[in-house]
C-alpha cells in the first residue's frame, strides 16, 4: 500500500488503479483536519516542498510544528533515532521528513510508528513530487500513455527515481538523454529505459528537465535545454528549483511559455499535497 | 581415555571418509585405525554413520568484549563458535578498548583463558587503529598473538605498511589486511551496481579494494621477506586475478573467503525490505555475480587458501538504521560449518581442499600446525557432522542476530563438536 499507515515512503508498487483513485480524490473536497498536528523535519534546504506542505496542511485546518535541524540536540551528539523517538513522544500525527540520508524516512516510520511522508531522502526518492508530476500529466489526459524523456543527471535525482517507478507501472515510454556519463548509462540499464541522443527528445511528448544536483557531486554534462530542443507537440517539466541558464535557457523559463508545464506542476502541488496529508491522516486513524 | 567409532572418519591419506576408530588420550589423538572397530576389550562411543573430521579454525572474528558486551561477550561468542564447529579463533583488534598495547593483550588473554574454544588476539598496527602512529610492534610480536592488523580500517600510509610488513614477517606471525581505499569507497554501503542504482544508494566501487591490493603486492615485492601478508575478506574478481599473478611470481601470502562473499551477490540486497537493507551492509561490500564466481575459482585453485567468518556482531539498535548510518558487518560463527560446507558443495571443492581451507591452512597461519593436525599426537578437536542435511538457519547463540542468512536453508549440520577430547556441543547417542 503506497499511502498507508506508515505514511508515504516510496512510489514503488503503486498500483495504477490506486493511482487513479488517488488522483480523483485530489479533485474532490477534503476533510477538515483541525486538531491534527504535523511535524515538518527538513534537514535539507527546501522552498516548494516544505512551504507547500505547510500551506496544504494549514488549508486543511492542521497545525504544524517546525523542527529546525540546527537547533536540535543532534549537534550535541544525539543520534537521529533518539531524536525522532523523542519527537514522537510529543504525539505528532505525522512527520514530513527530508534528509540527505537515503531511507531515513523509512527508518523514522519504523522507529516511531508515526506516519511519515518522505519529502526526499538522499538520491533515493521524492514520492510526493512524483505524484504531483504524474497528476499534472493525468489531468491533461488521463487516458494517454505518455512518452517522456529525462534531460539531466538522472543518477543523482530522487525525483527521477520516484517518477520512474510510477511511470514504469503505468507502462509509459521513458527514456533518458545521453549525457556521455557512465552513471546515466548504468541508470538506464538498471531501470530498463532507453538512452537516446539529444535530438531524440523531439519525439517525446514530455521532456523532464532535472536540476543538476551540485550538492551531491553532479556537474553539467549537457548544455541547457532550449527552444531548439522542442518539437511543436512537446511539453517540458521541471520540479524546480530551476537553475536558470544552466538547467534550461531563460527563453524556457517564461511563465507564459506555451509548452511549459512548470507552472501547472506548481499549481498542482498544493491540492496533491493536501490530498496526501488527508489520506495519510485518514489511514493512520483507520 | 576413550575410543570413538564411525563409518565415516576422515582419512587424509585416502582423501575420503572411511569406517574407522580413533583413541583420545589426555585431550590428544593417540591412535587412528581405519577399516575396523575399536579393540575388543575397549568401551567406545559410537558415532554411527556420521561424518567425522577436523574442527574449523577461523582467523577472522570480531569479539565485542570488553566494552560492547551488548553485542557479544566472549562467552556467547564461544557458544556460537562451538555450535558452528570452530575450535580456534583469532580476534581482530578493533575492540573497545583497542588491542593496541601489551597490557591490553594481556588482559584479553587472561579473560579468554577458560573458554571452551581457544581465542587468540590480533594486536593493532597503529594506535587506536588511526593509521598514524605505530604501536609497540616489537613488544607485541613477542606475545602469543596471531599477528597485527588494523582490520576494519586499511593501512593507508604506505610507509607504515612497508615497515610493519617487515616486522611481522620476521616474527612468523601474520599481518591481516583490510584492503579498502577509503578515499574512494564512499563509505562502502553497497557495491556499485544496477542494484545500488535502483535502490538509490551511492555504490562503492571495486577499485577501492583493487588499488590497495595492488599497492600492497607492489610494496611487498621490495621486501625481502613478506610472508606475513594476509588478505582478509577478498571480495573482487580483479583482486583474485592480482593475487593469482602474484602467486605465480612466487610471492607468499594467504587470503580469505567469507561465507557472505562466497554465497551472496549484490543483487540479493533487493530481496530485503528497506529497513532490513542494512543487514546487507558489510565492508567490503558483497559484490557482483562475476566477482563471486572469481572468488570460487580462486578458492578452487588455491589463490584463496582459507575460509574465515568475519563474524561481526551488532545489536538491533545499530542495524535498524538506514544504510548510511548502520554499522558494517554480519555474524557468521553459529552456522560457520554449514555455510562453508554450502560453499564447498556449490564450488565442487574436494574434501581435501575443504579441510585445508577450513582447518589446516588457518591453523598453520596461527603457528598451530603441530597441534592442530589430523594425526596422532595432535589436539583431539573434531566435528561430527552431516554434510548434506538441509537445515533452516535460526541464529540464537550470539547476542546479536545481524545476518542476511536468517532463515536461509543450507546444507550441512554439526551434530557434535569436541575440543581437546571434551564435547562442547551436541549430544552423544
Amino acid at each position: 500500500m503506497p499511502i498507508g499507515r506508515a505514511g508515504i515512503l516510496s512510489t514503488e508498487s503503486f498500483p495504477p488503479h490506486e493511482l487513479n483513485s488517488f488522483f480523483r480524490l485530489v479533485e474532490k473536497p477534503r476533510t477538515n483536519r483541525k486538531g491534527s498536528i504535523g511535524m515538518l523535519c527538513f534537514f535539507e534546504a527546501s522552498t516548494r516542498t516544505e512551504l507547500s506542505f505547510e500551506m496544504a496542511g494549514l488549508r486543511l485546518g492542521m497545525a504544524w510544528s517546525k523542527v529546525e535541524p540546527s537547533g536540535l540536540s543532534l549537534q550535541k551528539g544525539e543520534s537521529l533515532r533518539d531524536t525522532f523517538q523523542v519527537l514522537s513522544h510529543y504525539k505528532p500525527d505525522l512527520f514530513v521528513v527530508r534528509h540527505s540520508v537515503a531511507y531515513l524516512p523509512h527508518a523514522v516510520s519504523e522507529w516511531t510508528g508515526v506516519p511519515v511522508i518522505n519529502a526526499g531522502d538522499g538520491i533515493n526518492e521524492h514520492p510526493t513530487q512524483a505524484l504531483i508530476d504524474t497528476f499534472t500529466l493525468w489531468k491533461m489526459n488521463s487516458k494517454k500513455r505518455y512518452s517522456i524523456a529525462f534531460f539531466g543527471d538522472v543518477f543523482r535525482s530522487r525525483v527521477a527515481r520516484s517518477n520512474l517507478k510510477i511511470w514504469k507501472a503505468l507502462n509509459w515510454n521513458v527514456s533518458v538523454v545521453d549525457d556521455g556519463s557512465e552513471n546515466t548509462k548504468n541508470f538506464a540499464k538498471a531501470f530498463g529505459i532507453r538512452v537516446i541522443p539529444r535530438r531524440g527528445i523531439r519525439e517525446a511528448d514530455v521532456i523532464y528537465c532535472l536540476r543538476v544536483q551540485a550538492e551531491r557531486g553532479s556537474s553539467y554534462a549537457l548544455s541547457p535545454l532550449s527552444n531548439s530542443d522542442l518539437s511543436k507537440k512537446s511539453k517540458f517539466m521541471h520540479a524546480g528549483p530551476v537553475v536558470m541558464g544552466k538547467d534550461m535557457l531563460l527563453e524556457l523559463c517564461e511563465r507564459a511559455h506555451p509548452q511549459s508545464l512548470i507552472h501547472e506542476q506548481l499549481k498542482n502541488s498544493l491540492p496533491v499535497r493536501e490530498a496526501i496529508l488527508d489520506e495519510v491522516l485518514k489511514r493512520a486513524r483507520a | 581415555m576413550s575410543w570413538f567409532y564411525s563409518k565415516k572418519v576422515w582419512n587424509p591419506k585416502r582423501g575420503d571418509f572411511v569406517s574407522g576408530a580413533f583413541e583420545v588420550k589426555g585431550g590428544r589423538f593417540s591412535q587412528f585405525i581405519f577399516g575396523t572397530l575399536p579393540p575388543k576389550n575397549q568401551k567406545w562411543i559410537d558415532l554411527g554413520g556420521s561424518h567425522v573430521g577436523p574442527s574449523c579454525v577461523d582467523v577472522h572474528i570480531h569479539a565485542r568484549d570488553f566494552e560492547e558486551c551488548h553485542k557479544e561477550t566472549f562467552e556467547t561468542l564461544s557458544e556460537a563458535a562451538a555450535k558452528g564447529g570452530v575450535s580456534v579463533g583469532a580476534c581482530l583488534a578493533n575492540t573497545f578498548p583497542r588491542m593496541d598495547s601489551p597490557a591490553r593483550v594481556q588482559e584479553f588473554l587472561k579473560r579468554v583463558k577458560n573458554l571452551p574454544i581457544r581465542l587468540i588476539p590480533f594486536a593493532a598496527v597503529t594506535e587506536n587503529l588511526e593509521g598514524k602512529t605505530g604501536t609497540n610492534w616489537n613488544a607485541l610480536l613477542k606475545m602469543p598473538i596471531a599477528g597485527l592488523s588494523d582490520d576494519g580500517k586499511p593501512i593507508l600510509n604506505a610507509e607504515i605498511f612497508g615497515s610493519v610488513l617487515k616486522a611481522v614477517s620476521r616474527s612468523g606471525k601474520i599481518l591481516s589486511l583490510h584492503e579498502e581505499d577509503t578515499t574512494i569507497s564512499k563509505g562502502s554501503l553497497l557495491h556499485e551496481s544496477h542494484t545500488s542504482c535502483r535502490l538509490g544508494i551511492e555504490g562503492s566501487c571495486s577499485g577501492a579494494e583493487i588499488d590497495m591490493v595492488s599497492r600492497d603486492l607492489e610494496i611487498a615485492k621490495k621486501v625481502k621477506d613478506s610472508s606475513a601478508l594476509h588478505f582478509a575478506h577478498v571480495s573482487t574478481g580483479e583482486a583474485v586475478r592480482l593475487l593469482k599473478a602474484a602467486k605465480k611470481r612466487g610471492q607468499k601470502f594467504s587470503a580469505e573467503l567469507t561465507p557472505h562473499h562466497g554465497l551472496l551477490s549484490v543483487d540479493h540486497a533487493e530481496e530485503f525490505p528497506a529497513m532490513k537493507l542494512s543487514t546487507f551492509k558489510v565492508c567490503p561490500p558483497i559484490r557482483a555475480k562475476e566477482d563471486q564466481e572469481a572468488l570460487w575459482a580462486g578458492l578452487r585453485d588455491g589463490v584463496i587458501d582459507m575460509f574465515a567468518s568475519d563474524h561481526a556482531p551488532h545489536s538491533l539498535l545499530e542495524k535498524t538504521q538506514p544504510m548510511e548510518i548502520a554499522a558494517h558487518g554480519m555474524i557468521g560463527l553459529e552456522f560457520y560449518f554449514p555455510l562453508i560446507n554450502e560453499i564447498r558443495l556449490r564450488t565442487k571443492l574436494s574434501w581435501q581442499k575443504f579441510f585445508e581451507a577450513a582447518a589446516e591452512r588457518p591453523a598453520s597461519r596461527l603457528s598451530l600446525h603441530k597441534t592442530r593436525r589430523w594425526a596422532v599426537g595432535a589436539d583431539a578437536s573434531f566435528i561430527v557432522f552431516n554434510p548434506t542435511a538441509v537445515q533452516k538457519l535460526h541464529w540464537s547463540r550470539s547476542k546479536s542476530a545481524n545476518t542476511p542468512f536468517q532463515g536461509a536453508s543450507v546444507r550441512g549440520k554439526v551434530e557434535q563438536h569436541w575440543i581437546n577430547g571434551v564435547r562442547v556441543y551436541g549430544e552423544t547417542r
